[in-house]
């Protein structure tokens, strides 16, 4: 159902939406118009006049087996962190499902992880998965060497995943905990009268009933994961060791910010932003199709 | 074969007790009808008979298993909600063959079962569409059709009307009574009006408050209605209940407005001076000439225009009372009335406790 709203003013509603959209202009759209002007020129690190070049950034980029690596990290790292945090959420949204119907107080409490700032939490993980301190000393001290995300990459890659997924289990679960609560009872009272186990309750008519949730969920975290994971990574390894947690935001930013290579991550930056737009496409595209809205 | 019987029944939510010990057996075949006023607790007793809702204590049997513990899925029971509970992801064919396909029978049975169970209640149309594309009537049907394939012990069905207009409400009526003449299952049925009660009941079951206050017949329930609840209930318009005392020989009633109304069998002497409730229902009482003696003179308020009758709403000193009468007589309002009833139409009542009191029952 949509619910519309009639204004008797005209201007009333352009004024209401004129903040949200002198954000958007002046903190999204400019900066991407900047960065596709700035992707096909040479732009002097310093000021003074850029150098139009065409499609030579790209052609550089796409030739660089650093970006392709970075590309690959960055699907790992959408991959688990998604599949992580929305499984576990799920997990728990189930559970706490069956025992809190409609407790507002738990939902409030459960929320607070989402409003940690992702530095906040990453300074936090970092301190827990150091080799040196607490459980992992204990663990090299029995076996020296075993865990060490300084030096080894997929040390350092899990550790990251690991924390991007707590981040975003918080958000998940309240969606997922949501969803769950606004399925009415009747269809899985009714599934159990005919015949029909929890698992099969679960796959045959919950899940359906909860895949709207589910699909909202799964574009915000591989979108999320693809530009959010800047802020964990920046504290955490700094897209180290030896580039073995260098994701594209990341790149982009090293390459931008710390090598002043302007044009090479502005054009970066454009290829992402098509990246992002395409993979949203693609799952509106290939999921929606199969969900069921309620009607 | 299944008859369904509850022995001191109680339910609580918390520390609050919603239903207060019940006794119940409904034979097998039997259509029952549970009918009472929101909140009485008849969803939450037939869903203890679902096994959705534990029971606190007592004992509920089906056939002759104890199924207390048993599993929804276990008890072999079939129920219509309220709001259908169709799952609004699946056509009608998947929401009727839902359960077969669970109990994994084959394509091909599965296929035979639904069509033949969508010739019964006429929806073959209708198999291909989600809930969404079916008006409330044919919603309906669907969720009688994923009761009815299963072929269980006992249908259970919790106001599957009241969401229907007033015609396919009728309509639908004479078809559940239809098809349980059919199909023969012990069928439970809960409702709060009391026109689907009387007429769908093979035994009737009147719940206030967590407590059955009377079974019977429809019959049996109208004619003699077991405590001034049952009166004021079932019936409509409700049976006219008036304040009166029992007369020293306890032959007779005596009330304001009323004279003395001579009971055809009395009530003993020894209740003599006792406070008591006279009821009569409004379709037996006449307006009679006046000087014909009758039962009690009254005041009219105003008429009712019911079209085939008419409904007179009268005043007999405080109270009022109404007379359902064919009689097309030309009063107005603040005229003078003289009623009469039939001697065995007149119920009475303990005006503390509202219970009947049989002696002066008049069958
Ligand atoms: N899950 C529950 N938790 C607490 N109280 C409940 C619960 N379910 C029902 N009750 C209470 O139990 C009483 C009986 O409820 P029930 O739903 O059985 O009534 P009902 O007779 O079916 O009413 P209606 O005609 O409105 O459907 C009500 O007072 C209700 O508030
Ligand atoms: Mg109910």
């Amino acid at each position: 159902m949509i619910k519309r709203v009639l204004f008797r003013n005209r201007l009333l509603p352009y004024l209401l939406i004129l903040p949200e959209v002198l954000i958007v202009f002046v903190f999204f759209y400019w900066p991407s118009a900047k960065a596709l002007f700035w992707s096909f020129t040479l732009e002097p690190p310093f000021g003074g006049f850029a150098q139009w070049v065409g499609l030579d950034n790209f052609r550089e980029l796409f030739s660089s087996p650093e970006y392709y690596e970075s590309a690959g990290i960055t699907l790992i790292f959408a991959f688990w962190t998604t599949f992580i945090s929305m499984g576990l959420a799920l997990l728990l949204a189930i559970f706490v499902d069956r025992v809190i119907r409609g407790l507002v107080v738990y939902r409030t409490v459960l929320m607070w992880p989402y409003a940690v700032a992702a530095p906040a939490a990453a300074v936090a993980f970092q301190f827990i998965f150091q080799p040196g301190v607490g459980f992992f000393a204990f663990l090299n001290d029995i076996w020296p060497g075993i865990w060490d995300p300084n030096i080894v990459g997929a040390d350092a890659m899990l550790m990251v995943i690991i924390a991007a997924s707590w981040k975003s289990i918080t958000y998940n679960f309240i969606f997922f905990l949501a969803g769950l609560q606004a399925i009415p009872r009747t269809f899985v009272e009714a599934a159990a009268l005919d015949g029909a186990g929890p698992i099969r309750r679960f796959v045959t008519i919950v899940f359906p009933l909860l895949s709207p949730t589910f699909f909202f969920l799964l574009v915000i975290n591989v979108t999320d994961s693809f530009t959010e994971g800047f802020g964990i990574i920046n504290v955490m390894t700094q897209g180290g060791p030896g580039g073995a947690t260098n994701i594209l935001v990341y790149k982009i930013y090293q390459d931008g910010f710390i090598g002043l290579d302007l044009s090479g991550s502005s054009a970066q930056s454009v290829v992402l932003m098509a990246l992002v737009v395409l993979l949203t496409f693609v799952q509106f595209k290939w999921i929606e199709r199969r969900i069921h809205y309620a009607e | 074969m299944a008859n369904v019987s509850m022995r001191q029944v109680r339910k609580s939510f918390g520390a609050t007790e919603v239903i207060h010990g019940i006794d119940i057996d409904i034979g097998d075949g039997e259509f029952a009808v549970i009918v009472g006023p929101s909140g009485c607790g008849k969803s939450t007793l037939l869903r203890m008979i679902a096994g959705l809702e534990a029971v606190t204590a007592g004992e509920v049997a089906i056939g002759d298993r104890v199924v207390n513990d048993l599993e929804p899925k276990e008890r072999d029971v079939a129920m219509v909600f309220q709001n259908y509970g169709l799952y609004p992801h699946m056509t009608a064919f998947q929401n009727i063959s839902y359960a077969l396909r669970i109990a994994r029978r084959p394509k091909a049975e599965i296929r035979e079962r639904v069509e033949r169970v969508a010739r019964i209640l006429g929806i073959e149309e209708l198999l291909a569409r989600k809930p969404s594309q079916l008006s409330g009537g044919q919603r309906q049907r669907v969720a009688m059709g994923r009761a009815i394939i299963r072929e269980p012990d006992v249908f259970l069905f919790d106001e599957p009307l009241s969401n229907l207009d007033a015609k396919l409400r009728s309509q639908m009526r004479v078809e559940i009574k239809r098809l349980h003449d059919e199909l023969k299952a012990t069928s439970i049925f809960v409702t709060h009006d009391q026109v689907e009660a009387m007429t769908m009941a093979d035994r009737l079951v009147v719940m206030n408050q967590g407590v059955i206050e009377q079974t019977g017949t429809p019959r049996q329930v109208y004619r003699r209605p077991g405590s001034t609840y049952v009166a004021g209930f079932i019936g409509a318009p409700a049976m006219n209940l008036l304040p009166a005392t029992l007369s020293d020989d306890g032959a007779a009633v005596e009330g304001r407005g009323m004279g003395r109304i001579a009971l055809p069998n009395g009530a003993g002497p020894d209740r003599s001076g006792h406070r008591v409730m006279l009821g009569v229902r409004p379709e037996h009482l006449a307006v009679v000439a006046d000087g014909s003696g009758g039962l009690l003179a009254a005041r009219l308020l105003y008429a009712e225009d019911l079209g085939a009758s008419r409904l007179l709403h009268c005043a007999v000193g405080d109270d009022e009372l109404i007379v359902h009468t064919q009689d097309e007589t030309g009063d107005r309002p603040g005229d003078t009335l003289r009623l009469a009833a039939d001697p065995a139409n007149l119920h009475l009542f303990d005006a503390e406790s509202g219970r009947r009191l049989e002696a002066v029952d008049g069958g």
